[in-house]
């Protein structure tokens, strides 16, 4: 998968946690907390876009992420 | 110091069922009479076969419903399965019936456990699939405080949080401890809600197995002779209860007073009913309401139309009225059963027919197992004053309960 196709599975992934959130909000930039994601939320995300990419990554490898674009470059280190 | 128990009303009612939106729609269709039970499509409610009776809430969509909420209540609810969306909104209702918005002091009793088996089993399948991909939610869900807590969100509630179970009676029960809490002081009033039955196939199946649901082809006709079993209706209902004082206060409408109510075990596990649990719960509530059963006007039997359990409740009901001719009649007949839900509706359904004069038919009722009660019949009765009555909720584990309720209209 291209580093393109993860950040559109991360942004589809976003809607679903938090479907009211506008989609020009979610930037790489944009950290999901600051966008209104609680931690569980933010689990969520990850664990439902590592699904889609087709990932089973213990948690511990996502960690200490803070923006959507390091989450998505995370998934890409590891896709295959 | 002490400084004496409250007394306890009920000021809101929210109910959803099949071809039902809100306590307006619940009255006409309680005096329409007619069954929303009906043969299941195949695969139209995941683990009943095609052509089980069964009541299912048709067309809802839970996306939309839940975008139909207000903000704060599409929040809290994010993510929900259908049953916690049908739940949340029927809790809102109740607390709009009442004219309550956001009253802070307020709690939550949640009636039932396990209120999300639909939810566990997919993510036991995804976990299955793939560990890590089990759905996190799960980690909160799966406690007994997430529907509460919904609400609670919602509305804004910050009193005490509860869940209080007793499988089918669960309602029943619930109203029971929320009275004793506010009579007690110890909270002003709060909502007691359950979401519609969410048990998954594994359940369906294995109530299947022990026989105790309607097959497919065959009928749930409570107190009929030819009732084959219960069959599941897709409905829930909530309550706001309240102190009368806190009531008076702030000029809300008092639809019934929570007079009295009784539990009883059978001191055994199981599935099988027992008319001596019945009788007790039953004779518990009236002395706390301080009338006896004759004075009665009318009695919501818990009738799911499990033939064992109906015949037990007929040896309980016989034994209480001796022979006074107090109407009873089955809500379920119309909804179907909603297991941990089910009493809120029942009690919904008795304060409605109380407020309205009325008491709504026994669908289905054509060959009464008992000629010496006053069983309603189809028809049901177009005019009848109600003072008194009594609900009647039975819950796997041997447990029995009932709750006597006073008509509003007599609280002076």
């Amino acid at each position: 998968m291209t580093r393109d196709e993860i950040f559109r599975t991360v942004v589809l992934q976003v809607q679903a946690v938090l479907p009211e959130l506008p989609e020009a909000a979610i930037t790489e930039q944009a950290s999901l907390a600051e966008l209104g994601a609680s931690s569980i939320d933010r689990v969520e995300v990850s664990i439902g876009a590592m699904e889609a990419i087709g990932l089973a990554l213990p948690l511990t490898a996502l960690a200490g992420i803070s923006s959507i674009g390091e989450l998505v470059d995370r998934l890409a280190q590891h896709s295959p | 110091m002490t400084r004496g128990l409250q007394r306890v009303v009920v000021t809101g009612i929210g109910v959803l069922a099949p071809g039902v939106a809100d306590a307006a729609d619940f009255e006409k269709f309680l005096k329409r009479g007619q069954t929303a039970l009906r043969p299941m499509r195949g695969g139209e409610w995941p683990g009943l076969p095609a052509g089980s009776p069964a009541a299912r809430l048709e067309g809802f969509d839970t996306l939309a419903r839940l975008a139909a909420l207000p903000a704060q209540a599409r929040r809290a609810g994010r993510g929900g399965s259908r049953a916690l969306v049908a739940g949340l909104a029927t809790g809102l209702a109740a607390l709009a019936d009442a004219g309550l918005d956001g009253p802070a002091s307020f709690g939550t009793v949640v009636a039932g456990s396990n209120l999300a088996q639909t939810r566990n089993l997919s993510a036991a399948r995804k976990w299955i699939e793939q560990p890590e991909w089990t759905p996190p939610g799960q980690a909160h869900e799966v406690f007994d405080t997430h529907l509460g807590a919904v609400l609670a969100e919602a509305a804004g509630l910050q009193g005490p949080g509860l869940s209080v179970g007793a499988a089918s009676a669960s309602g029943n029960t619930a109203v029971a401890v929320a009275a004793d809490l506010i009579a007690l002081g110890r909270m002003p009033g709060c909502v007691v809600l359950a979401p519609p039955p969410d048990l998954s196939p594994v359940e369906w199946q294995a109530l299947r197995s022990i026989g105790a649901l309607a097959p497919p082809g065959q009928a749930c006709r409570p107190f009929d002779a030819a009732t084959a079993g219960f069959a599941p209706g897709e409905a829930c209902a909530a309550l706001v209860l309240e102190s009368l004082d806190h009531a008076r206060a702030r000029g809300a409408r008092i639809r019934a007073e929570i007079a009295g109510h009784g539990q009883a075990q059978q001191a055994r596990r199981g599935t099988a009913p027992d008319a001596a649990s019945a009788l007790a719960a039953m004779r518990q509530a009236l002395a706390m309401a301080g009338i006896t059963a004759r004075q009665l006007d009318q009695i919501n039997a818990h009738a799911t139309g499990t033939p064992a359990g109906d015949a037990a409740e007929i040896r309980a009901l016989q034994q209480l009225l001796e022979g006074a001719k107090v109407p009873v009649n089955a809500t379920k007949s119309l909804t179907g059963h909603a297991i941990q839900g089910a009493a809120l509706i029942e009690l919904a359904a008795v304060i409605l027919q109380m407020e309205l004069s009325f008491l709504h038919g026994t669908a289905g009722l054509a060959a009464p197992i008992a000629e010496d009660l006053r069983l309603v019949g189809p028809e049901g009765i177009a005019r009848h004053e109600s003072r008194w009555a009594l609900s009647a909720a039975h819950g796997f584990g041997g447990l029995a309960t009932a709750v006597v309720l006073r008509n509003g209209a007599e609280i002076a």
